[in-house]
């Protein structure tokens, strides 16, 4: 009925596209967590705020596809050629990005200003209050929506198969396309998403308990 | 093609975006009840289930086993527009039950004592309060639900649904050029959904209970 | 002529007795001030008789009814005021569509007249001119009031307010606790929870005095605060004298 040995052999295939995913993800969710909390201090200091709002509502309002296709499709007519996996890094940072300016300003936000006020009474300069009394926390309360975000960007990769970059969506369409053997292929994509997002899941699961 | 063609070009794909949305999330509502329900009877872990596989796996893989797939098993064929609603129903409906029991949750116990002590019945405190309460607690969330499927449904030009995007590259395909026709669909996304998400929060902030 | 009876009421919590034993008359037009160190089940009493909380044992009569654990509340309720150290004004509504709701829909009286009787009401506790607004427009003070207004306007026969003074700043206390005491001019049967003693002092004509679930004390307020029959009121009110007799060492 199914064709085991044939998907065995198409197993380095995927175990090649997950290591794409959580590679050219893992580098979205680093670069747009950094670009997340950058954000959030300018807009906790109070600089640039409609810039960094605008910016917000632009990446939480449009959808990652067409923020790729722009990238991929749009970018070639000004003269910029970037690889697809390129392409697929930088949409999922403006996209992460976004959502992450979002967790960490809500973060800051949830300081009592008195904390902040208390600290400059006692005489510490805005670097130090950022990184003595501010960062501390909104790290520790943050940390299971920043991690909830990682996972859902993560998950979004899937959507840079539009684009052919060999994760596991085009491994699977470009398999059923050149093989018409879709029972298999759908088992596989199964198979490798259940392996690659339930562990993380399953991980986020443990943070919240630990942290709550 | 001058602008006004453009647009024109566009309006059929619009159409189907926000009739699919549309479509997904009114049957998403009382799929959401049957959520709630399912989570309170004996079988809350099917319940679970159901919320879990539509959180860890990407809706693009479910509509991918769906549209693939679907045909395969049952050889029932939906088409991409039917496997577009399905997965969205299904993911819609946990969406929305979850939003039901947060609504549920929220509700302040102090007041519905309140209305006991005036006298009214069970069915009064119903009517009269629980349902408007839950309503205002449940309506902002469900515009983000909203917000969400109408980005998501961008995915479904990738099984093959004539949708906005999908408009947007039949344009390209003839006038060859891809910034412009893009950045038009990135205004287009963004004119619908930024004023729901700034209606949910205005909406929330007046309906807050505090 | 008695209007509310309580014999040998009791409540329960699981093995745990709340009240116990509790033996009560109040005549049409009393105003009794129920006193009590925290914990003694002054606010689980009123509840009772409200029908908030079950009675365990003992029965209720009050016009002409009577009640036990397992009668049904309802019709009393709409007989019986209650007010609340919250206030819990239904958010959702305005000052007027919150009087008029439970009038209208579980006595089924018509909105135009309740709509005046509410005005009516609203003009008595000084709020005329808030009758569109919403609650969370209002301060503390204002919301008790219109807390009031809102029992007032199912014509009860009896008032119970529960520590209504207890959560609200101290210039939002007068304007409260006036609007009972022009109700006890009227005639309003009234029980009151409360810690506010100089206030139980002016208007009670009679002081029930808890502990542990008990009535211990009963009298008149001149009596009672002047020389406590029972040791625990003696101890209780001493708390209150050393308050008010507080002072630093002469430096």
């Amino acid at each position: 009925m199914l064709d085991w040995a044939f998907m065995a052999s198409q197993v380095p295939d995927y175990a090649r596209a997950m290591l794409t995913t959580l590679g050219l993800g893992g580098l979205a969710v680093l670069l747009s967590w950094v670009l997340g909390v950058s954000n959030a201090i300018c807009w906790y200091f109070g600089y640039a705020r409609w810039l960094i709002g605008a910016y917000v509502e632009l990446g939480r309002n449009t959808p990652l596809l067409i923020q790729l296709f722009l990238l991929y499709f749009g970018l070639p007519q000004l003269g910029i050629l970037l690889s697809a996996e390129a392409c697929g890094v930088l949409a999922l940072t403006f996209l992460g990005g976004a959502y992450f300016t979002e967790v960490y300003r809500a973060g800051f936000a949830g300081i009592p200003l008195e904390q902040a006020q208390a600290a400059t009474a006692l005489g510490l300069s805005k670097p130090q209050l950022l990184q003595l009394v501010l960062w501390p926390q909104v790290w520790q309360r943050q940390l299971p929506a920043a991690a909830a975000t990682g996972c859902f960007l993560l998950r979004e990769t899937t959507v840079l198969s539009a684009i052919a970059v060999a994760e596991i969506m085009y491994t699977t369409t470009n398999g059923i396309a050149l093989y018409y053997l879709t029972y298999e292929f759908l088992l596989l994509m199964t198979l490798g998403c259940l392996l690659l997002f339930v562990p993380l899941s399953l991980g986020l699961r443990r943070l919240e308990a630990r942290l709550a | 093609m001058t602008f006004t063609e453009i647009l024109w070009q566009l309006l059929p794909g619009l159409w189907q975006t926000v009739s699919l949305t549309g479509l997904s999330l009114l049957l998403s509502l009382p799929g959401g009840v049957a959520y709630v329900l399912l989570s309170q009877s004996r079988f809350s872990w099917l319940a679970r289930l159901w919320l879990e596989l539509f959180r860890t796996i990407p809706l693009l893989v479910w509509l991918f086993l769906l549209f693939f797939g679907l045909p395969l098993w049952t050889g029932l064929d939906i088409g991409g527009v039917g496997s577009a609603v399905l997965v969205f129903v299904l993911w819609g409906s946990t969406e929305a039950g979850e939003v039901f029991r947060g609504a549920w949750r929220a509700l302040p116990p102090a007041q519905l004592e309140a209305a006991v002590s005036l006298g009214l019945t069970a069915r009064q405190r119903w009517r009269y309060l629980l349902l408007p309460l839950l309503l205002r607690l449940s309506l902002p969330p469900l515009m983000n639900v909203a917000t969400r499927l109408i980005k998501t449904s961008s995915l479904t030009v990738l099984i093959g649904v004539t949708e906005l995007t999908k408009a947007g590259q039949q344009i390209i395909e003839r006038e060859d050029n891809a910034l412009l026709i893009y950045g038009l669909l990135l205004l287009g996304y963004f004119a619908i959904c930024f004023p729901l998400s700034l209606a949910a929060r205005q909406l929330e902030r007046r309906w807050s209970l505090l | 002529m008695s209007l509310l009876q309580l014999e040998q009421l009791s409540h329960h919590k699981g093995s745990q007795p709340i009240l116990q034993d509790i033996n009560l008359t109040v005549s049409r037009g009393d105003v009794v001030v129920i006193l009590g160190p925290s914990g003694c089940g002054k606010s689980t009493l009123l509840r009772c008789i409200n029908g908030l909380e079950p009675l365990s044992g003992g029965r209720l009569q009050f016009a002409g009814q009577t009640l036990d654990a397992g009668s049904d509340w309802t019709l009393l309720r709409r007989q019986i005021g209650i007010v609340f150290q919250h206030y819990q004004l239904f958010p959702h509504l305005t000052v007027l569509d919150n009087l008029c709701l439970a009038p209208v829909v579980s006595k089924g009286e018509a909105r135009p007249e309740v709509a005046e009787r509410a005005l009516a009401l609203l003009a008595k506790v000084g709020l005329a001119d808030k009758a569109t607004a919403l609650p969370r427009q209002l301060s503390g003070g204002q919301q008790q009031r219109v807390a009031i207004a809102r029992a007032l306007c199912m014509q009860p026969q009896l008032m119970l307010f529960d520590e209504i003074t207890a959560a609200l700043d101290p210039e939002m206390v007068l304007e409260v606790l006036q609007v009972l005491r022009d109700l006890a001019d009227d005639g309003m049967t009234m029980l009151l929870v409360t810690h506010e003693l100089s206030f139980a002092q002016a208007i009670a004509d009679r002081i029930v005095f808890l502990d542990a679930g008990r009535i211990v004390e009963t009298g008149a307020p001149a009596q009672f605060f002047q020389q406590p029959d029972t040791m625990r009121a003696q101890q209780f009110l001493s708390h209150f004298q050393q308050l008010q007799q507080m002072k630093r060492k002469s430096r």
